[in-house]
């Protein structure tokens, strides 16, 4: 699992294996829970995540970083875990989309990847934030206007 | 490696076919091509692509003496209208359960006038050209670039009717020459008369109307919140305490803006028992910084490079009220 998820990270697995890679990341908490601590902490310095993303995802894999998982959860920490995954599943993805998509390789992965993206960002309750902001952007105004909101709402409905 | 060639490629470029602008006729130009968006009679097909995802839109806008009228349908997936008479905005959708499904608090307004000063700082931090003309959807357009002085912003390239000034492409363009975001017209009619049944929703379920000029549970305030590092070139444009679906509490929200982008800045206190979030995530041109200052919670989206919404999400400071 730890080599696919590296091989994820890398843009090298096809479309089917990523699939399955980002089905068993959401269906293992575990892992989850590592995964998101390690992102935590290579996105806490965005400014060096860009070049050596993959090179931090590899060694931390590697050294099996100490991570605090709480060996048994009660209702508020359990309510806490849910809180932080909506909103690190938002970042993971992201990330995951964000190395995917600087990958000069034509892997069909960035597709299922941005469709995730987009899933996490509703789930997390920040598209109200986003969709607030656009109301802001001159930018937007140049365009006529509503072309993002038309866009921003896809994805609610799409599943 | 690759935006050194990129550079390279851009400045060579830029020698061969760009014109300077001054910041005058930039900004000039840059009204000109928001008023032919709100003027102008026209119909089409754009497209507006953010990463691999790519959707389309049928868009028809009518003026006349009552005012600004416009209809927009999305194409692909679940079927939607947007109908816009004056200052309401109407959402039409195929059944109820879609109605709910997307029921959105989206007020929009005008952006604000810009302002003079707004007018150099536009210049301070952008390279401003003439980059050319091309053929595009059938139209003869020109091109104008913005091209970012420093990394906190990222470039721009518009392509503008020769003669309507209407905006038939726009991109967003990363320092390593990557395309964030763009749109672009495939299918346009600029001008001429323009069926008002074109414009009648075809959908039968229709969303409670939405006045623009009423924004709802907003109040202009100043909140004594500040960013302390804010980057070159952008000042704040708007403050106010604002209610948010599904949160109990109103949200301050700062604007920021350089003359073309806005940086929002959200701040609430963090609620018992919830993990404050802590991290950046990118949508398109959009990224965001979520940042917890002691009991707050920040959060930065802005159309800008990470490094921006970081550097301001981590620099909010509150002064307290004057």
């Amino acid at each position: 699992m730890k080599q696919d998820i590296s091989m994820l990270m890398d843009a090298e697995l096809d479309e089917q294996d990523a699939v399955r890679v980002i089905s068993r990341l959401k269906d293992d908490e575990g892992q989850n829970w590592l995964l998101y601590h390690m992102i935590g902490d290579a996105i806490r310095d965005p400014e060096g995540f860009r070049a050596d993303l993959h090179l931090d995802f590899s060694s931390a894999l590697a050294e099996e970083p100490t991570v605090l998982s709480p060996p048994r959860k009660s209702a508020v920490q359990k309510a806490r875990f849910y809180a932080l995954s909506a909103a690190a599943s938002f970042a993971a993805v992201s990330l995951v989309g964000w190395v995917a998509l600087q990958s000069p390789s034509t892997s069909p992965v960035p597709k299922q990847v941005a469709q995730a993206v987009h899933l996490n960002v509703m789930k997390s309750g920040l598209n109200e934030y986003l969709l607030a902001h656009q109301e802001f952007s001159p930018r937007s105004d140049m365009l006529s206007s509503n072309i993002r909101t038309v866009s921003d709402t896809y994805q609610d409905s799409g599943r | 490696m690759r935006a050194v060639v990129f550079l390279f490629a851009l400045l060579s470029n830029a020698a061969l076919a760009a014109t300077p602008l001054s910041s005058q006729d930039s900004m000039l130009l840059l009204q000109k091509i928001s008023s032919a968006a709100h003027q102008l009679n026209y119909q089409g097909t754009f497209i507006f692509q953010r990463e691999s995802q790519i959707e389309s839109t049928r868009i028809y806008h009518l003026v006349d003496q009552s005012g600004e009228h416009q209809k927009i349908v999305r194409l692909d997936g679940p079927p939607r209208e947007i109908i816009c008479n004056g200052r309401e905005m109407r959402f039409y959708y195929p059944d109820q359960q879609a109605m709910e499904r997307e029921r959105h608090a989206v007020a929009r307004r005008g952006f604000p006038a810009l302002l003079p000063d707004q007018l150099q700082t536009l210049a301070e931090n952008y390279q401003l050209e003439e980059a050319g003309h091309e053929r595009l959807a059938g139209y003869e357009t020109r091109i104008l670039l913005l091209t970012p002085k420093d990394g906190f912003r990222y470039g721009h390239k518009l392509w503008i009717d020769a003669a309507s000034n209407l905006l038939l492409k726009a991109a967003m363009i990363s320092d390593q020459d990557k395309v964030v975001e763009q749109f672009a017209f495939t299918y346009v009619k600029i001008g001429g008369k323009i069926d008002r049944d074109l414009l009648k929703p075809t959908l039968p379920v229709k969303a409670p109307a939405i006045l623009n000029d009423q924004p709802q549970g907003e109040d202009v305030i100043r909140s004594g919140w500040d960013v302390g590092k804010l980057p070159p070139g952008f000042r704040k444009i708007a403050e106010m305490r604002r209610m948010f679906r599904g949160k109990t509490y109103p949200v301050t929200h700062l604007v920021y803006s350089d003359g073309i982008v806005a940086v929002s800045v959200f701040i609430e206190p963090i609620q018992p028992g919830v993990r404050p979030m802590d991290g950046v995530a990118r949508q398109g041109a959009v990224n965001l910084y979520a940042h917890p200052a002691s009991n707050y919670q920040i959060t930065v989206v802005g159309e800008t490079p990470a490094v921006t919404v970081k550097q301001i999400g981590d620099s909010v400071v509150y002064r307290g009220n004057p």
